[in-house]
């Protein structure tokens, strides 16, 4: 117990750190003082600059909550989604949620052109739910094969999606074509605070949620049977495990676009250094990622000069690399 | 003595194969029962139907007077706990294993409590787990990971209650296991006092610890009843296309079968 509780300490001053950094680099670089200064103006007589306190209250924070709410929940999500289907490649985006939500915002970019582009976070989020929806229908709520209808469905839906995107982007004229795409890798560039309402509700009621399920999900990752001899209804918590990770993903693709490999990487990283028990520790799960995603924002803003990389592009490169690593390492033993 | 489980006309039909076959019996409360039968008579499938696990097509399953589809999941969970193979892997350590037992009788937000780790504790000492309780389940042994489920079993079923209503499901625990292993895993399951029902392949083994044996063939019960009963020569030379003999075992007096097919013996 005092080592989990070590590991969360840890992580949680990790996670602060990472917050007061990514709050004082970017286009200017502020001071450490004047960061905390800014966030706590009574613990200080002299006021800070104006300027720098609306930088830090208004540009960086919103976009740094937004980071930490997609981290976390991307990472809750998929160790939620590796549990109930006890398949490590399971992701919330491989049942198809990205691949909806990038279809919902084409629709909106290029076919419905005359009406505002702040329908584009409505329409991916329709999306989103669209073919998650398909994917439910199709597993339906027999636990008979339940994990192989919702992988294979998913898969399935991806793909429709997918094309759908591509023949209506080869209709459209380029500049559409490159707003999506730059859409789709991903980016929290436009974080505001009145735009961190519904990831917040969806994200902390979704993460509560998880919280209630954690001793049935720890019993179905041990195997259905498992799991219905302890009096759990099996399907139904899979089912709502689903769509609550659903509903996380498609609230953070509609404000921030398709984020790739977080809700992969994560678990993953948290399996292979801790074992798979800690993936039922979503405090550690959710610490790490809101501290991987801050600092990928961060690296996103700062790595080339007056210029945005997209967060799938880091968030890919990164996982990717650090996933082989990790792998190769494990081998050894 | 009241029925712990009262199995009443169970069929189970599976793409237009019958596996369960009108099934009736009754098991009084405290009996040790064995199902015994040749692979693919549906030893399996019933027990599998006696704890929610099969949706049987037609039948009851009554248990301590209530049909368990009638009840819900964590209430039979409550009653009844099942020791078997699982098919997935799971890389949890002993004792997260054993509170998995936890599951039925916690609410959604509740917490593990000072006396839930007492009774967790105390079910790893009795089943002596105590120098594994920090090792990964999927990297003991078979015969100390069926002693984790049944701590585990004791967790679920003595949560607040006795152990002299609730029933314990076991299927085929003593395969793969070595004869010391198999004896002590059956006493140590004989000493709990909660009503058993336990498949076996070994019919010795069924005669000297069952208090009844239930003989399963074509998906039918061909006979239950006392090993005495059950295990007769002719019976069993029919059901299992084998020669036996079958002699009183000089010390527990129980039938003992004696196998005369000749393999090769050049």
């Amino acid at each position: 117990m005092t080592k989990t509780l070590f590991i969360i300490v840890l992580l949680a001053i990790a996670c602060v750190t990472s917050i007061v950094v990514a709050l004082s680099f970017g286009a200017i670089s502020i001071a450490f003082s004047d960061v905390v200064y800014a966030l706590l103006p009574s613990m200080n007589e002299q006021a800070v600059d104006p300027i720098i306190a609306q930088i830090i209250v208004e540009l960086r924070l919103p976009r740094i909550l937004l980071a930490l709410l997609s981290g976390a929940g991307l990472a809750i999500a998929g160790a939620t989604l590796q549990q109930v289907t006890r398949n490590p490649l399971a992701d919330p985006f491989l049942f198809g949620i990205s691949a909806g939500a990038s279809f919902g915002a084409v629709v909106i970019l290029s076919v419905l052109t005359n009406i505002a582009i702040v329908w584009l976070p409505i329409g991916a989020f329709i999306g989103g739910l669209l073919s998650i929806t398909m994917v439910l229908f199709i597993a339906g709520r027999s636990t008979y094969q339940q994990i192989e209808r919702m992988l294979l469905a998913g898969v399935a839906c991806s793909f429709m999606f997918s094309a759908a995107t591509s023949a209506i982007l080869y209709q459209s004229d380029p500049q559409a074509a490159a707003s999506i795409l730059f859409w789709t890798l991903g980016s929290f560039s436009q974080a505001q605070w009145d735009q961190l309402l519904w990831p917040t509700i969806i994200i902390g009621f979704s993460i509560i949620a998880f919280f209630a399920y954690s001793r049935q999900v720890l019993a179905i990752s041990g195997g259905d049977e498992n799991a219905t001899t302890l009096g759990v209804s099996v399907s139904k918590v899979r089912l709502l495990m689903l769509i609550l990770s659903s509903l996380i993903c498609a609230v953070i693709v509609a404000n921030a676009g398709g984020i790739a490999f977080v809700g992969l990487l994560i678990p993953h990283v948290v399996r292979l250094t801790l074992g798979q028990r800690m993936l039922n520790n979503y405090v550690i799960v959710a610490l790490l990622g809101a501290t991987f995603m801050i600092l990928v924002d961060l690296a996103a803003r700062t790595l080339i000069t007056n210029q945005e990389v997209p967060l799938g592009i880091i968030t890919s490169a990164i996982g990717s690399v650090f996933f082989l690593l990790i792998l190769k390492q494990r081998r050894q033993y | 003595m009241s029925s712990i489980i009262d199995v009443r006309q169970l069929s189970w039909h599976i793409n237009n194969k019958t596996i369960l076959d009108d099934i009736s019996f009754s098991i009084n409360k405290g009996k040790f029962v064995g199902v015994i039968g040749v692979n693919g008579s549906g030893k399996t499938s019933l027990l599998r139907s006696l704890c929610r696990v099969i949706t049987p097509s037609a039948g009851k399953v009554i248990l301590n007077g209530c049909d368990i589809w009638q009840q819900s999941a964590i209430d039979v969970a409550k009653q009844v706990a099942v020791v078997s193979q699982s098919n997935a892997p799971m890389p949890y350590q002993v004792k997260d294993v054993v509170a998995m037992g936890l599951i039925p009788h916690k609410k959604l937000f509740e917490n593990t409590n000072a006396s839930d780790h007492t009774l967790i504790k105390s079910a790893i000492e009795q089943l002596d787990l105590t120098d594994l309780e920090h090792n990964d389940f999927d990297t003991l042994s078979g015969g100390e990971q069926q002693r984790v489920l049944i701590a585990r079993a004791i967790v679920q079923l003595g949560y607040k209650n006795s152990l002299a209503n609730q029933l314990l499901i076991m299927d085929e625990p003593t395969n793969h296991l070595d004869i010391h292993y198999q004896i002590d895993l059956l006493k140590r399951v004989q000493q709990l006092g909660c009503s058993v029902i336990v498949s076996l392949h070994d019919l010795n083994m069924a005669s000297a610890c069952c208090d009844e044996i239930i003989l399963v063939n074509n998906g039918k019960i061909v006979i239950q009843g006392s090993p005495q009963e059950v295990l007769t020569p002719a019976r069993i030379s029919d059901i299992y296309q084998v020669n036996v003999d079958v002699i009183e075992h000089p010390q527990h007096k129980r039938p003992h079968l004696l196998f005369s097919e000749q393999l090769n013996h050049d």
